[in-house]
């Protein structure tokens, strides 16, 4: 079985929900989904287990029943559950993932984590391409902000130690 | 909302931010770019937040580089559901390799146990000669194993008038007939009172086929009756026979022809007395005998007649047989053929009472 679009979907929920438990869930119900819709064998050596579409909108569903689920809405992980470059600040994420509407959060880790185009998103989140493309401005455009803050705040933090 | 300058769209500030995602990713016109691009140039807000989009997809760009540790992968991965597991399930490549070949091995089995049942092996024989033994055994559902024969000479069979002389006596009892006299030998040998038996020969296996074509000794002593100093019991040539080490040349390249013979039964009261008057009735129809011992042998308490018959005389037989009594007639396929016009009967008369 391929690993590539499993390590997608279980980093989707990972990132998405923010809770370990309820991630592995979701992407082991996500996985089980996609392998009782359309199997587990690709149809060529090179080609994906599953289309990205179909990815989608099972991420998206099994997303839907488990942030529903999550006591106080997000619960948070500790950076031991993940495997990030030495460089990656992951509160960055932590902050975004938790002020920014969960659509748009949706929208980022598909189109960053899956390497989806603005269409499949669209397709699998069942709306206009607009929409993704409004979406995903206002994402990074918040991270950007969020990582400028975070740099402005540890650097006054470092003058007041001085 | 956007104005017009020397013929260009300006943008507000509202749309310009809007379209600064889209500007980073390349989605817009060349024209639309290039309103951005001015836009930018002289708004300072704009400038702040184009580099705070192009952080922001750096650091989602980075997202990717992000793992999970292996063993969540691949307990992830494992994941099944019912529905899955039933799909998975219904695939042949998916079962186990020992089921998978013990299933084979039980279809393979089954199919040649009921090949061996279903197939009828002696009608398969038959009908393909060279299945068979290569020897003329009894239509083939005899083995012949051993045989021992008396050999004599073929003059009595010449007068049979049958059209086989050598064949006649090839696979001859002590009776002279393989399927008539013989048979009569074996059966209920323990009520014998005297028998003709010939001088029992032990030969070769390779040398007994019924159209063999090897020599033979051409004389031997007539049959003696012995039977107060050889106990009656079965005659030794069983009717299981062996295909010839040494098979006849002739029985493998000549398709094999199929004769038949009659028997007839008969139980009637006063046997003794009528035995000698059915002889002469018999014989009037023209009939000869065709064994080694005349028409009428006494054996146990019946009578024993085989003799060839011209076939028109065949229903005058039935009617003076039937005058007696009731008789039961069958036909067998036999390798002995008999010449055109000619019948070869095995009649056994019972006595029913004294």
């Amino acid at each position: 079985m391929k690993l590539d679009q499993v390590r997608s979907i279980a980093l989707f929920f990972a990132l998405g929900l923010m809770d370990q438990k309820s991630a592995q869930q979701a992407a082991q119900k996500t996985i089980a989904s996609l392998k009782a819709k359309y199997g587990d064998r690709p149809l060529s050596p090179e080609a994906p287990l599953w289309t990205t579409a179909a990815v989608l909108a099972e991420c998206r569903k099994e997303w839907k029943a488990h942030a529903r689920s999550l006591p106080g809405h997000r619960v948070r992980t500790g950076d031991e559950h993940f495997v990030f470059p030495t460089d990656f600040d992951l509160n960055v994420w932590r902050r975004y993932q938790k002020d920014a509407p969960e659509e748009d959060v949706m929208a980022t880790l598909m189109k960053h984590l899956f390497h989806a185009t603005d269409e499949e998103l669209a397709e699998g989140l069942q709306t206009s391409v607009g929409t993704i493309r409004f979406r995903l401005g206002k994402s990074v455009r918040q991270l950007g902000l969020s990582i400028r803050s975070q740099t402005l705040g540890s650097s006054k933090t470092d003058r007041s130690h001085e | 909302m956007s104005d017009f300058n020397d013929g260009r769209r300006k943008l507000t500030p509202f749309l310009a931010h809007e379209m600064l995602y889209d500007y980073v990713v390349g989605n817009l016109d060349p024209e639309r770019r290039a309103a951005v691009e001015d836009f930018i140039r002289s708004d300072r807000e704009s400038q702040n937040l184009l580099e705070a989009i192009r952080r922001g997809l750096r650091y989602a760009e980075r997202l990717g580089e992000l793992n999970l540790p292996p063993h969540e992968i691949e307990q992830i991965s494992s994941a099944e559901s019912f529905v899955s597991l039933s799909r998975k399930m219904s695939r042949w490549s998916e079962w186990p390799d020992a089921l998978r070949w013990s299933i084979v091995a039980v279809f393979i089995s089954t199919m040649t146990a009921l090949t061996v049942v279903s197939v009828p092996w002696n009608r398969a024989a038959r009908l393909w000669p060279s299945w068979s033994l290569r020897q003329s055994t009894d239509q083939g559902e005899h083995l012949k194993l051993a045989d021992l024969t008396r050999t004599h000479v073929d003059e009595e069979e010449t007068e049979d008038g049958v059209s086989n002389p050598d064949s006649l006596n090839s696979d001859a009892g002590p009776t002279g007939d393989s399927s008539g006299d013989q048979e009569f030998a074996d059966v209920g040998s323990d009520n014998v009172a005297d028998r003709p038996l010939a001088t029992a020969t032990p030969v070769a296996l390779g040398t007994l086929t019924a159209n063999s074509a090897t020599p033979r000794p051409n004389v031997v002593p007539p049959p003696t009756p012995v039977a107060a100093t050889i106990p009656a019991s079965p005659a030794p040539t069983p009717k299981l026979a062996v295909a010839s080490a040494t098979p006849a040349v002739e029985s493998r390249t000549k398709p094999a022809e199929q004769g038949v013979v009659n028997r007839a039964f008969m139980s009637i009261d006063r046997l003794d007395e009528l035995a000698p008057k059915i002889v002469v009735q018999i014989k009037e129809l023209g009939a000869e005998k065709a064994g080694e011992v005349e028409l009428g042998w006494k054996r146990g308490t019946g009578r024993y007649f085989h003799f060839a018959i011209p076939e028109t005389n065949e229903a005058r037989l039935l009617e003076v047989l039937r005058a007696y009594g009731p008789v039961r007639i069958s036909k067998d396929v036999h390798p002995r053929v008999m010449p055109p016009g000619q019948l070869r009967f095995i009649l056994w008369i019972e006595s029913s009472g004294n």
